[in-house]
């Protein structure tokens, strides 16, 4: 249910620019610039788990493996053959993708239970293919130094000029993806989500339609594997381990499963969430895990729905205290 | 031989995998749900019936205690959280087990911390020689164990009036509940009896692989892929599909390398479930697609 | 010429002979009936011709062959279902339900909305507004913007009719569109499909248990029990046919 408003609204796009592009004069060091580039990509993990998730109802549990897919591609490709960043990133999101392809392929066939199942086998190969093909990826020591990322011999080697990279590319995919759930393709995903067999009975070719979902949604993950590589500039493969995958989807669940917000309101939470329950080192998860269940059974539809409600009720407010104003002087 | 041997080393995995499978398939033979959480469930059994051997409780009793624990605690779960989650919408339910799973696991990550536990054993060290071939004594008692207690479901969901009515409110709630049949109970006890099962497998396979809090992770996948391999609901097809998967697994490593053991196990369940959707036991459907 | 055929056509599940060697002709801009007691194998029969299950025998839409068609290729050639049990999307607005019927009308899709923008926002705002012209047709307009399983129930099965004729087909089959409804609804119903038929130049198959509806509205009635057919023909035929009166009500003890 993703309807495009009448009203292009140009006052919040431009507030929206506004905020998110001076963030990084409130940077008080270098620590924080850190985690601002994490919910980047981070957001981008999450967009890209939400379009095949949440708007197009296959559950993935294995997101993990394609973060680590695209990053591992780019850092081999980089390393090995000294190829140039952006050829890099797009080695990374192809080979990517074609995992993506091949991940689809028994998904098409199986049920949302079992989809599961394969997702969670799938990241667990990956895994320990990263762990054990130690001639192609270093085995569990991972990959050093890889090469900063660099468009056309500018390089982005600070935290400040990364941000900015990636907090672009995120804005891009979001507005792509607002353009794709606003258009027939999007219809066609939230109509597999709400009742597959009948979608195919309007009309709606589903095994191509769950292809491009996993593509997309793959390519995605690999665009933001590869920035992550080269900010970084080391991985291992703990960093994209099954706790990763139930990470991402605790942010879309959070912040609000088939909404478009809602992946960006997981992201920027549950990222900045664990720094401020430091204290609570190993305890951080099984928040989530509880925030999980709380979600699901009190508000399905996240933070991001929740916050509609909230918005919803407080403009209705508005109205009453306006409406009784007008009242009052008019009498 | 080494097949042969390969086969009865891959029987005893086998025989565990078979035994998860099983308490996979009941709970999903009784709420359409399939539970990722079932290999947590295990571990925390596995914690429970530890944290009871530490208080001086004799091991036998504490097995016992401790399953009896789990599967309250199994109870419990479906009681206080499942059932507040909307039973139609599947993927909600999908999504509350994910939330147990990380809970489970972090919950045993903060009270137990991360390093894997001893559990006392058992079972003798001793094997057993069969001509060429040698088998582990415990192997032939988790070969056992799993084969009686399959046996012994099967009979309670065919000849009891509970397990009848468990199937018949597995098959259809509507029709369940409008012939009487008290759905939430037979929801709530399946849950106990899956918990149990977990718990029980957890304590057999502890002394050898130790307790941790990521024991369930990849036999948990394991469990389900028997589950799948079987045939969804499919109480036989697990167990024959949890030692298939078993003897496969044991093959391939030993045959092929085994440090992609668990790589083949995984694609193994993938192909099949690409061939045989419905799983290897199940029988023939015919849709266009 | 017969708008759909149906030659020899038999459905096996396992032992169970659900389709039992049904030969039909639907002529069009005909309304034709199918009915029979249940389990006599209507509903099959609609998921055999829009192709989800194999069968044995011919099953011809026009000239084209349906054997081999997936569901999503048989409502693109022209033939489109409403359900037993109503199947919105439930996640929709009423409007939106709708726009998923011009799917396979339109084109718009995941990378050339990048690259050929005004194209697509003009497929778009025309298929919108088609959108609002078949509501206001269903007197739905001033609920499109309404969660779909909000609506009344009578209201939920005409958005169902609705969004099965935004696919434009030339062949509707209709399963149970009656059922719930009061009288009232019915004779609305009635109305509406006949209206249909007429303004939409459609064909329609539909199952149906209200025996007043099927002798009021059909142009011809096939009657199946068993998963045979036992008798077919003009409504006045059908209702004097002793094997039909058999079939509903069971033989009478001599």
């Amino acid at each position: 249910m993703i309807k495009s408003k009448k009203k292009f609204n140009l006052v919040r796009l431009v507030g929206v620019l506004i905020i998110i592009y001076t963030i990084p004069f409130f940077f008080p060091n270098a620590y924080i610039a850190q985690i601002a580039n994490l919910i980047g990509i981070y957001m981008l993990m999450a967009m890209s788990l939400n379009l095949l998730t949440g708007f197009t109802g296959q559950l993935s549990l294995g997101h993990a493996a394609f973060f680590g897919v695209g990053a591992y591609t780019s850092a081999i490709v980089s390393k090995s053959f000294g190829l140039p960043f952006l050829i890099c990133l797009l080695i990374a999101v192809t080979v990517t993708t074609i995992t993506g392809l091949l991940l689809a392929i028994p998904a098409l066939k199986v049920r949302g239970t079992y989809l599961v199942l394969v997702t969670i086998a799938y990241g667990e190969i990956v895994r320990l293919l990263m762990i054990n093909w130690v001639s192609l990826t270093n085995g569990p020591n991972g990959i050093y130094s890889i090469s900063p990322v660099s468009i056309f011999g500018y390089k982005f080697n600070d935290l400040t000029k990364s941000y900015y990279l990636v907090i672009t590319v995120a804005f891009l995919i979001y507005l792509y993806i607002k353009l794709l759930m606003e258009s027939r393709a999007g219809r066609a995903f939230l109509s597999i989500r709400d009742d597959a067999s009948a979608a195919e009975l309007c009309g709606v070719d589903i095994t191509m339609y769950k292809i491009k979902a996993f593509a997309i949604s793959a390519a995605i993950s690999g665009v933001a594997g590869s920035l992550y590589a080269h900010m970084y500039r080391y991985i291992s493969p703990s960093s994209f381990s099954a706790t990763q995958s139930q990470l991402f989807l605790c942010m879309i669940l959070i912040g609000g499963m088939g909404t478009l917000p809602g992946p960006v309101i997981g992201a920027v939470v549950l990222t900045i969430l664990p720094e401020m329950l430091r204290f609570m080192q190993n305890g951080r998860m099984l928040v989530y895990g509880i925030l999980i269940l709380l979600v699901v059974i009190r508000s399905p539809g996240g933070i991001a729905k929740y916050l509609s409600v909230l918005i919803g009720k407080i403009k209705k407010y508005v109205h009453k205290i306006r409406h009784q104003r007008n009242e009052v002087s008019s009498s | 031989m080494v097949i042969i041997q390969q086969i009865l080393n891959g029987l005893t995995m086998g025989s565990v995998y078979a035994l998860l499978g099983v308490g996979v398939t009941v709970v999903y033979k009784s709420l359409g749900l399939m539970n990722v959480a079932h290999g947590d469930m295990m571990m925390i059994g596995a914690f429970i019936t530890l944290l009871i051997i530490d208080l001086g409780v004799p091991l036998w009793l504490a097995i016992i205690l401790g399953i009896f624990c789990a599967g309250m605690l199994g109870l419990a779960m479906e009681r206080f959280i499942y059932r507040k989650v909307n039973y139609g919408i599947m993927l909600n339910l999908m999504i509350a087990t994910i939330g147990m799973q990380i809970v489970l696991r972090n919950a045993a990550l903060v009270l137990w911390g991360v390093e894997p536990k001893a559990f006392p054993d058992m079972f003798s060290k001793g094997v057993i020689h069969m001509g060429p071939y040698v088998v582990a004594v415990r192997s032939v008692w988790i070969i056992i164990l799993a084969l009686c207690l399959v046996l012994l479901l099967q009979l309670f969901y065919k000849k009891t009036r509970i397990g009848k009515e468990m199937t018949v409110a597995a098959a259809n709630s509507t029709v369940a509940s409008m012939l009487g049949i008290n759905v939430n109970l037979t929801r709530f006890i399946t849950f106990g009896i899956g918990s149990s099962f977990a718990a029980l497998t957890g304590i057999l396979i502890a002394p050898v692989y130790f307790v941790s809090q990521n024991m369930g992770a990849v036999v948990g996948v394991k469990a389900l892929a028997a589950a799948v391999i079987g045939g969804f609901g499919n109480i036989t097809g697990a167990f024959y599909g949890g030692i298939i998967l078993g003897i496969v697994e044991a093959l391939g490593g030993g045959l092929i390398s085994s440090a992609y053991k668990d790589i083949i196990s995984f694609a193994v369940m993938i192909l099949v479930l690409y061939f045989k959707p419905y799983g290897l036991f199940a029988k023939h459907v015919d849709q266009k697609f | 010429m017969s708008l759909l055929k149906l030659d020899h056509v038999t459905k096996r599940f396992e032992g169970l002979v659900a389709v039992n060697d049904i030969s039909m002709e639907i002529q069009k801009n005909r309304i034709h009936a199918l009915i029979g007691p249940n389990g006599a194998g209507k509903t099959t029969i609609f998921n055999l011709i829009t192709g989800i299950y194999k069968f044995e025998g011919d099953i011809f839409f026009d000239d084209i062959l349906l054997n081999t068609l997936k569901p999503h290729q048989v409502i693109e050639h022209g033939i489109a279902r409403t359900f037993q049990n109503i199947r919105l999307f439930q996640n929709m607005t009423a409007e939106e339900n709708v726009m998923v019927g011009y799917h396979c009308r339109t084109k718009a899709d995941v990378l050339n909305i990048l690259y050929n923008p005004k194209r697509y926002h003009d497929e778009k705002v025309q298929s919108y507004k088609k959108c609002a012209e078949l509501l206001d047709y269903f007197h739905l307009i001033d609920k499109k913007d309404e969660m779909s399983v909000s609506l009344p129930y009578g209201h939920q099965r005409l958005l169902e009719i609705a969004r099965a004729i935004a696919t434009n087909p030339r062949l509707l089959l209709l399963d149970e569109p009656a059922a719930g409804m009061n009288t009232e609804e019915k004779a609305e119903l009635l109305t509406t499909i006949k209206n249909i038929v007429r303004d939409f130049d459609m064909t329609i198959l539909m199952i149906e248990h209200d025996m007043e509806l099927i002798m009021n509205i059909s142009d011809r009635i096939t009657v199946l029990n068993f998963g045979c057919k036992i008798a077919e023909g003009i409504p006045a035929a059908i209702q004097n046919d002793k094997s039909v009166v058999e079939a509903y009500l069971g033989v009478e003890d001599e």
